[in-house]
């Protein structure tokens, strides 16, 4: 990338400079975003692993149990004690901002209850599934939450190494190839003056 | 009459599979496996034709209600009374199968296909129980039968109806009592009582560990002549006092209170066989022995059903025969 517009002048370039200093502020800012991002990703992937592997483990204990009650109770049965089921569950899902990042937040409005319900053969089961299915909504909050978090992280690095790499090289190239051109015509300068001056000594001379 | 139904009782018996059988049924690591070795026995035909879990659950509960009805057909007039009201327990099942059903509106078909045949049993037809368009029609329909009680009644909690088709079965076993031989009537009276105790033990628990509402527990405890009355089980405020109110059945209340309800189920069925086993000998030529049959084929019917079902679920051998409901050695 390319500065468009470059004027060679001492105002030019002292704008120029305003700019680079801007610009490096900004990469410094964003390289703190990044390594903070970084972090919050570390720490919300080791609690996504920890957490999916405890609902990973309670679904295995809740198809355990649905297993050896089929095995008991038979198909028929088992097939009608879900009859007993009343309501659905229901979520409202809210925006939330961590470190500027908007993720979603899910909020279990409503959870069919088995209390007063459900014949007692079927009470764990029913308890152990209500358990899962708030779980699995927690680990669907987490997994977006991480998935965010990632997406952020990949423009801020995009933004951080086009800053570093592209933008403040060609600001640093350009003020340098614009101070060298203002120290030629310093210098020129300098030298038209000194043979100004020469010339006007020899005519009082002569 | 009677004797002959009890010798072929005796005879019958020694068509149910062994235990060495059962266990080696339980140990096959393929559902196809199971077939075949099960399709050598008396299952045969009606076995080896199953393509899948579900028709081989059907074959084993159509076997199982054979083994049942062919009890009616030799029996005499007065035991087959008893046996039909007995038998009732599958119609119950039924019932309470279709109202759950209903309640789900779930279409005709549905309904059809997770009836046992109960009518093979001396039981009503449940043609127009099935095919009630709602839940409201199934209850009007039981108007005109032995459950009419319950459509008298207005009841929100399909549990208090569940609980009202046991209660009015229960009634009619023991008005039935009479119908069989004396000298068994006191030991089949205990089983039933059994089987209420269990029963009763399972609804009061409810209130103590999943904080169900006691009323509604009250309301689901059956009146139990022949065991602990439901006064004095009401009484009982904490498992502790369940556990020192009823010591025989201590394995049992453990099991629900470390809300192990599958392992209570098959315990369940331990305990009744234990409780039949132990009159064995002293009941090896009465009526009583009638009884022990119909529990073995039930056992039986279980076990086999079991071993399909968590051969198809993959449960490891070692669950596998944990779960078969086996005598205790």
């Amino acid at each position: 990338m390319s500065l468009t517009g470059i004027r060679y002048t001492k105002g030019f370039l002292l704008d120029l400079r305003r700019r680079l200093e801007f610009v490096k502020d900004a990469h410094e800012l964003l390289e703190m975003k990044r390594d903070q991002l970084i972090i919050k990703l570390k720490e919300g992937l080791e609690r996504f692993k920890e957490f999916r592997r405890k609902v990973e483990d309670e679904a295995e204990e809740v198809y355990r149990e649905l297993s050896l009650l089929h095995s008991i109770l038979g198909s028929a049965d088992l097939k009608t004690y879900s009859a007993y089921l009343r309501g659905r569950m229901e979520v409202k899902i809210v925006p939330r901002g961590v470190i500027g990042i908007v993720t979603p937040m899910v909020r279990v409005v409503d959870i069919p209850d088995y209390t007063n319900l459900y014949p007692p053969q079927i009470i764990p089961l029913a308890e152990k599934v209500s358990a899962l299915m708030k779980d699995l909504v927690k680990l669907a909050e987490l997994e977006a939450y991480i998935e965010n978090l990632a997406e952020d992280l990949r423009k801020t690095n995009i933004r951080v190494n086009a800053l570093e790499k592209v933008v403040i090289p060609n600001y640093e190239e350009t003020i340098k190839k614009i101070q060298d051109i203002l120290d030629d015509e310093m210098l020129e300068e300098i030298i038209r003056l000194k043979l100004i001056k020469e010339i006007l000594m020899r005519r009082r001379i002569t | 009459m009677i004797t002959y139904l009890i010798c072929k009782c005796h005879a019958y018996e020694s068509r149910l599979l062994p235990r060495k059988l059962i266990l080696e049924l339980a140990s096959v690591p393929r559902l196809e496996d199971f077939i075949e070795i099960l399709s050598t026995t008396i299952y045969g035909q009606r076995i080896s034709e199953a393509k899948n879990v579900w028709d081989i659950e059907v074959a084993l509960t159509e076997i199982f209600i054979d083994r049942l009805s062919t009890l009616l057909k030799i029996s005499p007039e007065n035991i087959r009374e008893f046996l039909v009201q007995y038998y009732r327990r599958f119609e119950v099942q039924n019932m309470i199968r279709i109202m759950r059903m209903k309640l789900a509106h779930e279409s005709m078909e549905s309904v059809e296909e997770i009836i046992i045949p109960s009518q093979r049993l001396g039981g009503m037809d449940l043609d127009p129980f099935v095919k009630a368009r709602n839940f409201n029609e199934f209850i009007s329909l039981l108007a005109g039968t032995m459950y009419k009680r319950i459509s008298e009644m207005e009841i929100e909690n399909p549990l208090i109806l569940e609980s009202m088709f046991r209660w009015i079965y229960y009634r009619g076993v023991f008005d039935k009592i009479s119908k069989i031989p004396r000298d068994d009537r006191s030991d089949v009276m205990e089983i039933l009582g059994v089987e209420l105790d269990l029963h009763n033990l399972r609804v009061w628990i409810l209130p103590m560990l999943y904080k169900y509402d006691r009323s509604l527990a009250e309301n689901l405890l059956i009146d139990n002549p022949a065991g602990k009355s439901k006064r004095l089980l009401m009484e009982m405020k904490s498992v502790e006092e369940l556990l020192e109110g009823f010591p025989r059945y201590r394995s049992f209340i453990e099991m629900l209170m470390r809300r192990e309800e599958w392992r209570a189920e098959i315990e369940y069925f331990k305990i009744l066989k234990d409780e039949v086993d132990k009159r064995r000998i002293s009941k090896y030529v009465n009526f009583f022995y009638v009884l022990k049959y119909i529990l073995d084929c039930e056992v039986e019917y279980r076990n086999l059903r079991l071993i399909t079902i968590s051969l198809y679920h993959n449960l490891p051998i070692n669950v596998r025969r944990s779960l078969l409901i086996l005598p205790r050695t």
